[in-house]
């Protein structure tokens, strides 16, 4: 395992990347933390080397989609029924007003708009060996299915994957993250013990 | 006062963080000259906008000077070929004014 200190080695390399989902949801638009700001600027410089490549797999790919449908139809349910009385309840809302508006299908096509226009540098790739056994043989205490699945993309491909969370730490892939944290309990975890 | 965006980015796509970047810059500088002007922020030969783009430059202005101001000065022109360009912008202008509304279903999505 490595876990690469991107505030201190900011520069990616002609290689594969897997941007963690909560890496590219602020960059599709949801937003929430100062951190945030270094991935974006992360991602932009990829897109200034020719032959650094984002792979997105199905997948996650369905992941982003469905989280950013979800807001979206969490802000339209907010300003159509936040406050009325009789309002159906939220999974009633998404399945028979939401997924059937104008309103979903435009926030369908700007997601699809974003991600494509980012097709000079985005892969879709998927893994070659998907067998039940590879797919879910996993600690489930540490991941969950589509955590497992990246980190088998990220053996695969020999991909880094950029993530802000603790989530793929301890496995044998490189990580490279602005969480300083998560980078410092890296370096604790290989100081020699006296 | 009339700025390019393609002049700006010498791009047809408003893509990425840094073009975003660009523009706000180049935008800002009216809101900090002594004589300030309305601006329309002229994206003809963009094919592309990004959500990230708009964030970035559009989202960033409204967060330095206030919906006010850039309802006032600010002005997005000749935008009609690209695809939802006016869905997009408004819905960045909605994260904005409703931050706090839509706290918690980011918090819901980002999980």
């Amino acid at each position: 395992m490595n876990i690469i200190n991107l505030h201190s080695n900011s520069s990616p390399k002609d290689c594969y990347y897997i941007l963690d989902s909560n890496v590219w949801l602020p960059i599709l638009g949801i937003d929430d933390e100062p951190a945030s700001q270094h991935y974006k600027i992360f991602f932009d410089k990829i897109f200034k080397l020719e032959n650094a490549k984002i792979l997105l797999c199905s997948l996650q790919l369905s992941e982003i989609l469905n989280r950013l449908l979800r807001f979206n139809a969490n802000k339209v349910y907010f300003k159509k029924y936040k406050g009325t009385s009789g309002a159906p309840k939220f999974p009633e809302f998404y399945k028979s007003e939401f997924r059937g508006s104008d309103e979903c299908k435009i926030h369908y096509e700007n997601i699809i708009d974003d991600i494509d226009g980012y097709s000079s540098h985005v892969i879709l790739k998927d893994l070659e060996q998907n067998d039940f056994s590879t797919l879910t043989s996993f600690d489930a205490k540490k991941l969950d299915f589509n955590d497992n699945y990246l980190y088998l993309l990220a053996k695969q491909e020999s991909a880094l994957i950029i993530t802000h969370d603790a989530d793929f730490f301890g496995l044998d892939i490189t990580v490279g993250t602005y969480n300083r944290k998560l980078y410092q309990s890296y370096t604790d975890s290989i100081k020699p013990k006296l | 006062m009339k700025i390019s965006v393609v002049d700006i980015l010498n791009s047809s796509n408003a893509s990425l963080h840094d073009d975003g970047i660009k523009v706000y810059n180049e935008i800002k500088k009216n809101f900090e000259s002594s004589q300030k002007e309305e601006v329309e922020v002229d994206f003809s030969d963009i094919k592309r906008c990004s959500t990230l783009f708009l964030n970035a430059s559009f989202g960033k202005l409204l967060a330095d000077f206030g919906e006010e101001e850039v309802k006032k000065y600010i002005h997005p022109v000749s935008y009609a070929q690209i695809l939802n360009f006016m869905h997009k912008y408004s819905d960045m202008w909605d994260n904005f004014i409703n931050k706090e509304n839509y706290q918690a279903y980011r918090e819901e999505a980002l999980a």
